[in-house]
């Protein structure tokens, strides 16, 4: 086209993706906030708990190898599932606020100003809850996990107890590995059917996308699909596997078969059972397969939304700008906007007193539904 | 060259058109002020040229199709659609990082010379700045970046008089530099009088009136008349008549200075008088002559 504008189209979408996604950060703050919030929390009970620590670890050495090990290692797995609880509660945060809160505040208005593309956009806000947030919250567990053992080894150390036995049943490597295995495939990809749910009602809905976010996806495929993931929980995921191993009395049920010698095997986890599903592999839809909520005909479907959807049409305005604006001795108008200020409806806005005493006041405009005759 | 180039630009929110068959052409180099009361299809026919909503039929900006390449266009428009629109969350730097991140043309440099002459402070976020503060901001986003069409929708709105007058000085000081275009949409008249070269009403979704200012001081004239003389001028057949002071106001369309000068002091009229007179909204003598 014009040759002055295609040299300096220099910025690759790469660094645009790049910028997209620090913005969720900078916006989004709780992604890393309300981890580190629950992971001091984690911390203090943790403190608080080894008091009785060195007692514990003593009376252990008269247990059996498994049941030690269990002991040792139970604080560490109710941290990261704790923690994994905080990512959900995030993650589907985040994607139902994603692409309605910038319509909600109108900041989307000031971000199609930049040339920054739809599909851009949108992709920015499926990678957040899908491989960020994960890689966060795992980052964060490992350090918390980190911590516990070494301030265990310490108040260890300081009764005079030998530390030697939580080092080797915590192996907190081995621990890491799964743990971001874990992280990686059920919180991205497993749960990226719901966060692209949740996506499409926050692109979609006018209001109150939390209502509409009850519902199952609508139409036939995406309804069976969705159905389908929710259905993974029932034989995958930490807990499950944790209970059903403490039921059967086999204490460490959660990667591995019981046996002792497993432990130190360091056999990487199996998880392909709970992942690879008909139609889809390692969570994700498969070619030719079911449309599942986060595939390419459904990211597509929230780029058109994010690009037919404007902004909203309410706003919350002072009462200076009510009275400098919108005041009827200032010209007839087909459509006015309605104003209203706690509750009570403003417009036609007459008096000055009636929006000075207002602290917000909010304006709609609405289109009338038949255009009045001029007189 | 032809910056912005529309035929039969529709939009319809279920039964009401927003814009009804809107043709319009705009040449590099002008400042187009888009004048109409709220609710006349100015913010959809913005949001159309700006690639914000979608339309029916033919808009071409800067040779682009805006609904479906919005992200090349905004490399060469920008624009200011609202002044609340800065996410609130926001920290100036924040601001300021992400803009230099996404935009080949924005001089950061430039931004920041702007904000230097202002009180706001780089730590501050959008949240904590005054009405004003958030306008001087984002026009320092604006104005560093180096477009060839600025697009502005109501920019002042809820400003006070002092920062409207500071907003218009500054887009022609540092701003407008005869190569670039700029549409601004308004309905506070008065304040843009001064700035344009043409103009446009557009009410009910159409267009109403469409002139150059050159062209409207030659062709319009008001005259200020006694009652004696009332009647010779209305054989005239002024458009639009209105009262003051015991003495009437006539305006007139094509009407000879000399032949005007006879009934009374001649003067340009307002645009705001324009305005209304096209518009036929006072009750005058005669309709407007709408073309």
């Amino acid at each position: 086209m014009n040759p002055e504008s295609s040299a300096d189209a220099a910025i690759p979408a790469t660094r645009r993706l790049y910028w997209a996604v620090r913005r969720e950060l900078w916006e989004n703050r709780s992604i890393y906030l309300a981890p580190l919030a629950v992971a001091a929390l984690i911390l203090v009970g943790f403190l608080i708990s080894t008091i009785s620590l060195p007692g514990k670890i003593r009376a252990a050495s008269a247990l059996s190898p498994m049941q030690q090990h269990s002991l040792i290692v139970e604080p560490y797995l109710i941290a990261a599932g704790l923690m994994m609880l905080t990512t959900l509660a995030v993650g589907v945060f985040y994607s139902l606020d994603a692409l309605y809160g910038e319509r909600r505040d109108r900041s989307i208005l000031f971000w199609k100003s930049l040339p920054v593309s739809d599909l851009t956009t949108v992709l920015s806000k499926a990678i957040t809850p899908v491989v960020i947030l994960p890689l966060v919250t795992f980052a964060i567990t490992a350090m918390v996990q980190w911590i516990m053992l070494l301030v265990s080894s310490l108040v260890l150390l300081g009764n005079g107890v030998s530390a030697a036995p939580i080092w080797t049943h915590a192996s907190l490597f081995e621990k890491w590995l799964m743990l971001l295995y874990h992280f990686l495939t059920i919180h991205g990809l497993w749960y990226a059917p719901i966060y692209g749910w949740l996506l499409l009602v926050s692109a979609w809905a006018r209001r109150a996308p939390f209502l509409w976010a009850g519902l199952p996806p609508l139409g036939g495929r995406g309804r069976e699909d969705c159905v389908q993931h929710l259905a993974f929980r029932h034989d995958g995921g930490y807990a499950h596997d944790w209970w059903r191993g403490r039921r059967r009395g086999v204490h460490d049920g959660l990667y591995f078969d019981g046996s002792a010698d497993a432990l130190q095997s360091g056999r990487v986890p199996d998880e392909s059972r709970s992942v690879d599903r008909p139609g889809s592999r390692g969570g994700i839809p498969r070619r030719g397969g079911p449309a599942a909520p986060l595939s390419r005909p459904y990211l597509s479907r929230i780029v058109l939304f994010r690009r037919d959807r404007s902004a909203s049409t309410e706003w919350v305005i002072s009462p200076q700008t009510v009275w400098s604006s919108f005041h009827v001795a200032d010209e007839p108008t087909s459509y006015r906007p309605e104003i209203r200020a706690a509750g009570r409806r403003l417009s036609p806005v007459r008096n000055r007193q009636d929006v000075d005493s207002r602290e917000k006041c909010f304006v709609t405009y609405r289109f009338p539904r038949q255009s009045r005759s001029r007189q | 060259m032809t910056c912005i180039e529309a035929h039969g630009l529709r939009k319809a929110f279920g039964t009401t058109m927003a814009l009804d068959g809107i043709d319009l052409r705009v040449e590099e180099g002008r400042i187009l002020g888009l004048i109409g009361p709220n609710g006349a299809g100015k913010t959809t026919a913005l949001n159309a040229i700006l690639g914000l909503t979608s339309y029916r039929g033919e808009l071409l900006v800067l040779g682009r199709d805006p609904s479906n390449e919005r992200d090349h266009l905004m490399r060469d428009v920008c624009c200011i659609t609202d002044v609340a629109v800065l996410p609130r969350w926001a920290r100036v730097s924040q601001l300021l990082d992400y803009v230099s991140g996404v935009h080949p043309r924005f001089d950061r440099s430039k931004a920041e010379g702007f904000l230097a002459k202002t009180t706001i402070r780089r730590t501050s976020s959008v949240r904590e700045l005054s009405k004003g503060m958030v306008t001087q901001l984002h026009l320092a986003l604006i104005m560093a970046i180096d477009a060839k069409l600025l697009v502005l929708d109501e920019p002042t709105l809820g400003l006070d008089i002092l920062y409207r007058k500071q907003f218009y000085d500054s887009l022609l000081k540092d701003y407008f530099d005869h190569k670039r275009t700029i549409v601004v949409a308004t309905h506070q008249v008065e304040e843009v009088q001064n700035v344009l070269t043409d103009i446009m009403f557009i009410d009910r979704g159409r267009i109403v009136f469409d002139c150059s200012m050159e062209e409207l001081e030659s062709r319009y004239l008001e005259v200020l008349v006694n009652p004696e003389k009332i009647a010779a001028a209305r054989a005239l057949q002024p458009i639009h008549e209105r009262p003051m002071f015991g003495r009437s106001i006539l305006l007139f369309d094509g009407v000879d200075r000399q032949q005007l000068a006879e009934l009374g002091d001649v003067r340009t009229p307002s645009i705001a008088d324009l305005f209304v007179a096209v518009m036929g909204y006072q009750t005058g003598q005669a309709r407007g002559t709408a073309r």
